[in-house]
């Protein structure tokens, strides 16, 4: 395990493959929190409905993970944290360069980053940076419930910040933000917009 | 009950009209600062938080009973049952727009609960986890100084503290006001 001091940097698409430090940093912490699964009264009846969100993320600015959540009954959080962490060197190009028009200046959904055989990951960056990454098991989601689901999701980092026992840059230990982050990720599967 | 309506539409009018109103937020969050401050000084002491935001609410009510007085333009209270009605109904109405509830008198009238269904400084907040802060701090105590610092300067003498706070995961916001005497002494010298 890198020491812990040394800070995740972003690599390229081409490198990505192979975990930059902060992938080997993240999940040994986390993967024993997700096996007590707290999210799992999501989860038991609620198998594959079409809109299946299987993971949520939180990363700082400087690529920190602040939260990780898994919502599988399987014992695949280190592949998803793995897909999540590789999706950030994604956000990190597109934000580095922006190809497209300039109107994007306010955007803060990033849309599809990174599509795999199983999942897509969906992003969205606040204006301090701070990524929000969201993984489904369903192929085909409409930009509209993914923005919307970013816009809930949004909402409910703000209140959890709003906190002023939260420590800035530190993880999110709200149970009130999972309990709301499971709800959210409960409703995007009943496919209502709005 | 009559005093109670009368308080009830006398707040709703000074709150509407004599008020100049601040983003509530903002309040929420420069409390919320101001008590976990506290916690990090006082190193997580919170019997020591819970007197300091006392002292601090005792000097905010000391000051604020004036402008209560001057906004509200009302007289003396008849009884401490008058008392709390204005409390609730026009003291915690015109300056944070709630209304707490009057309740569980003593026989003796001279102790009342106030539960609070909703507490704006209480907002976004959860309590740390460390095992202590549930069982030990009271969130909002300066709520208890406030009550205690501007009664004082209307010659009651009382005494305020918290019985139990949702975020502590209790059911209900109570606090626990009793009188403890009325000053006569002090009082003013009639100057009429």
């Amino acid at each position: 395990m890198p020491s812990p001091s040394s800070p995740p940097r972003a690599h390229g698409p081409t490198t990505s493959r192979e975990q930059p430090p902060s992938i080997r940093r993240a999940p040994p912490s986390r993967c024993s929190r997700v096996n007590c699964r707290p999210a799992d009264s999501a989860a038991p009846d609620q198998l594959p409905s079409g809109n299946m969100i299987v993971c949520v993320a939180v990363v700082g600015h400087q690529n920190n993970p602040l939260y990780l959540q898994s919502f599988t009954e399987a014992d695949d959080a280190l592949k998803l944290h793995h897909v999540v962490h590789c999706s950030l060197d994604v956000i990190d190009e597109r934000v580095n360069n922006p190809k497209r028009s300039a109107p994007t200046l306010n955007e803060t959904f990033l849309g599809l980053l990174y599509p795999t055989e199983n999942y897509k990951v969906y992003g969205y960056l606040t204006n301090t940076k701070v990524k929000f990454l969201m993984v489904t098991t369903d192929l085909d989601v409409k930009d509209a419930d993914a923005r919307n689901f970013f816009r809930k999701f949004h909402a409910a980092y703000v209140d959890a910040v709003s906190n002023p026992f939260h420590v800035p840059g530190k993880k999110i230990a709200s149970r009130s933000f999972g309990a709301r982050v499971s709800t959210i990720v409960k409703s995007f599967g009943s496919g209502t917009v709005g | 009950m009559a005093t109670s309506q009368k308080a009830a539409r006398l707040g709703e009018e000074v709150w509407k009209t004599r008020v100049d109103k601040v983003n509530a937020e903002l309040v929420t969050l420069t409390y919320g600062t101001i008590v976990s401050q506290l916690c990090a000084d006082y190193d997580n002491d919170y019997a020591q938080v819970n007197q300091q935001l006392d002292k601090m609410g005792y000097n905010i009510g000391m000051r604020l009973i004036e402008d209560f007085l001057a906004k509200s333009n009302t007289g003396r209270c008849g009884n401490f049952r008058d008392t709390a009605e204005m409390i609730s109904k026009v003291g915690f109405k015109i300056f944070l727009n709630i209304t707490p509830t009057v309740t569980n008198w003593t026989a003796d009238n001279k102790q009342f609960s106030l539960l609070f269904d909703e507490n704006p400084l209480a907002d976004f907040v959860e309590l740390p986890d460390d095992g202590r802060a549930q069982d030990e701090l009271w969130f909002s105590n300066i709520f208890c100084g406030i009550l205690r610092g501007a009664l004082e300067m209307v010659q009651m003498s009382i005494e305020a503290r918290f019985v139990s706070d949702v975020l502590r995961g209790n059911d209900v916001t109570e606090m626990r006001v009793t009188l403890i005497r009325y000053i006569e002494d002090e009082m003013p010298p009639d100057d009429e």
